[in-house]
């Protein structure tokens, strides 16, 4: 089963996962994703993913100036992008629950 | 990081960029902002001067770069997305005519409310000339639209967003005032045809040449009630209907201004003189002047049954009210003569102006210097009748005007 396929369903909740410890701006975020083993997540899929959370009202953001190359938009994670975290965690745990229990019969 | 050389990221950037170009500008720039230290870091990855291909073999086409960022983002797909190069280039010439078209259409609107709203102010033909500079726009845009249609106009973005504008405002709305305006849209075709031939009467009153003026205006008239009700089915009337919708508006709110205007100066005129009087007869500070008749008074003298003259009387009318007019004086040093204020007593001094040279010679040929005088005394002797005695309330206007014969040379001057 393609990886890919399955990051489509998941890749809000692991952004918004990488960002519950610590801001940061997005490329950032794609590296903390494939440094937790999401080898396959597209570099432009992250940056519209943050996009579109950012607009969804999950994350706030600010820009800091660098001085060695462009200026950094860092984003965190902000109150309702908390609680759409756990929501969704919450989700993504009984669906792996259920799948887990599926394949354990299936097994 | 060396960010000494970074065409290869500004080349892959640009190239994603033009791949956004439908999306809002502040948006795109937002995504740029996110993808930009990525590029700038993998740039340096990469060694010194990388080529746009090495890029490219990292994260694919920026093209496809782009698609996987609007795919992620929940943004629209690129409209047109199959196009090729000379497809784009079809398209915009296309949006070319249909912008014309539709800005020409808010430009005519605009010219005609102005200019129907002038000549009505003015209650003059010679605004109307204005439109003839209108017309060719107007009428470029009728070509287009009749050619065309209205489709590609409505595609525009502008369009497009105003029409978002528009249906969030109706939402807005309590709908039952909107429908009840709906109610109101034929009767609006009929008013702006009546308001036209109306307007095109009055101008043809006010002056004859407007004649050849009428037939257009009624014209207009057949014509906006005509297409007002067929607008639904054909929006190409909407170039026809709106222009006229706005010169009939425009010149509503004009004639609005004009009656308020001679009302105010009708009332006015009546309040402020005892009637007949035509209004605005004031001097240059604003405060009215006396008159006899049609003719300026700019003195008054008064002489008893004696023939004596009265050197200092007040002025004041029916109503109690002081016959104020500006008192002059004379400024020394320039030998002009100036306002010290303004009063209603009665005879005022002469002002005599004139030019006098360093002998003291007045008016001579080699004055140079201006003078002025001011004299307190009366310039004439007046023979009171004494055989006519009037009855005494009536005595004073007639024995004043029509006995005045000046045995003393000049009349009174400035």
């Amino acid at each position: 089963m393609e990886i890919s396929q399955l990051l489509k369903g998941v890749l809000d909740l692991a952004v918004l996962a990488v960002l519950r410890g610590e801001d940061g701006y997005g490329y950032d975020v794609l590296r903390r994703l494939r440094v937790a083993g999401l080898q396959e997540v597209g570099d432009a899929s992250v940056y519209g993913t943050l996009r579109r959370l950012y607009k969804a009202g999950l994350l706030t953001s600010y820009v800091v100036p660098s001085e060695e190359g462009p200026h950094r938009k860092y984003y965190s994670l902000n109150e309702p992008g908390r609680r759409r975290l756990e929501e969704s965690g919450q989700t993504w745990r009984t669906f792996a629950t259920t799948m887990n229990s599926l394949l354990g019969e299936a097994a | 990081m060396s960010t000494q050389n970074p065409t290869a990221v500004r080349v892959y950037l640009a190239r994603v960029r033009s791949a956004l170009a439908d999306l809002p500008e502040s948006e795109v720039e937002e995504i740029l902002e996110d993808v930009r230290p990525h590029l700038a870091e993998m740039e340096a990855e990469l060694g010194e001067n990388p080529k746009v291909d090495a890029l490219i073999e990292r994260l694919g086409s920026p093209e496809s770069y782009a698609a996987e960022l609007r795919a992620s983002g929940g943004y629209p797909p690129r409209p047109a997305d199959a196009g090729d190069q000379t497809a784009v280039l079809k398209a915009r010439t296309g949006i070319g005519g249909a912008r014309f078209a539709f800005w020409g259409l808010v430009f005519s609107v605009g010219g005609f409310a102005l200019f129907g709203f002038a000549a009505a102010v003015l209650v003059r033909v010679e605004p109307l000339l204005g439109l003839l500079f209108v017309a060719p726009v107007l009428a470029i845009s009728v070509a287009y639209v009749v050619r065309k249609g209205v489709v590609p106009i409505a595609e525009l973005p502008e369009v497009v967003k105003f029409r978002e504008m528009a249906g969030s405002f109706q939402k807005d709305r309590d709908s039952k005032g909107l429908n009840y305006f709906r109610t109101l849209k034929p009767a609006w075709w009929v008013l702006c045809a009546a308001v036209l031939v109306v307007f095109g009467l009055l101008l043809v009153l006010r002056d004859t040449e407007a004649v050849l003026l009428l037939p257009l205006m009624l014209l207009a008239a057949v014509a906006v009630v005509w297409a007002g009700p067929r607008l639904k089915a054909d929006r190409r009337l909407l170039w026809l209907a709106v222009p006229i919708s706005a010169f009939v508006v425009g010149s509503m709110l004009g004639g609005a201004g004009a009656a308020v205007d001679l009302i105010a100066k009708r009332s006015y005129g009546n309040g402020s003189y005892t009637g007949g009087y035509p209004p605005g007869y004031n001097d240059n500070y604003g405060n009215p002047q006396l008159s006899y008749g049609s003719q300026e008074v700019e003195n008054v003298y008064a002489f008893d049954s004696e023939g004596k003259p009265l050197t200092e009387i007040y002025l004041y009318d029916e109503d109690g009210r002081p016959l104020s007019t500006t008192r002059y004086a004379c400024e020394k040093s320039t030998g002009e003569r100036r306002k010290v204020g303004e009063d209603n007593r009665y005879p005022r001094p002469q002002i005599e102006r004139g030019v006098q040279d360093n002998d003291g010679h007045r008016d001579g040929y080699n004055g140079y210097r201006s003078y002025c005088q001011e004299k307190a005394d009366v310039p004439f002797s007046a023979a009171i009748p004494k055989g006519a005695p009037v009855p005494t309330s009536q005595a004073a206007p007639p024995s004043s005007t029509s006995v005045a014969p000046p045995s003393n040379s000049t009349p009174p001057t400035r």
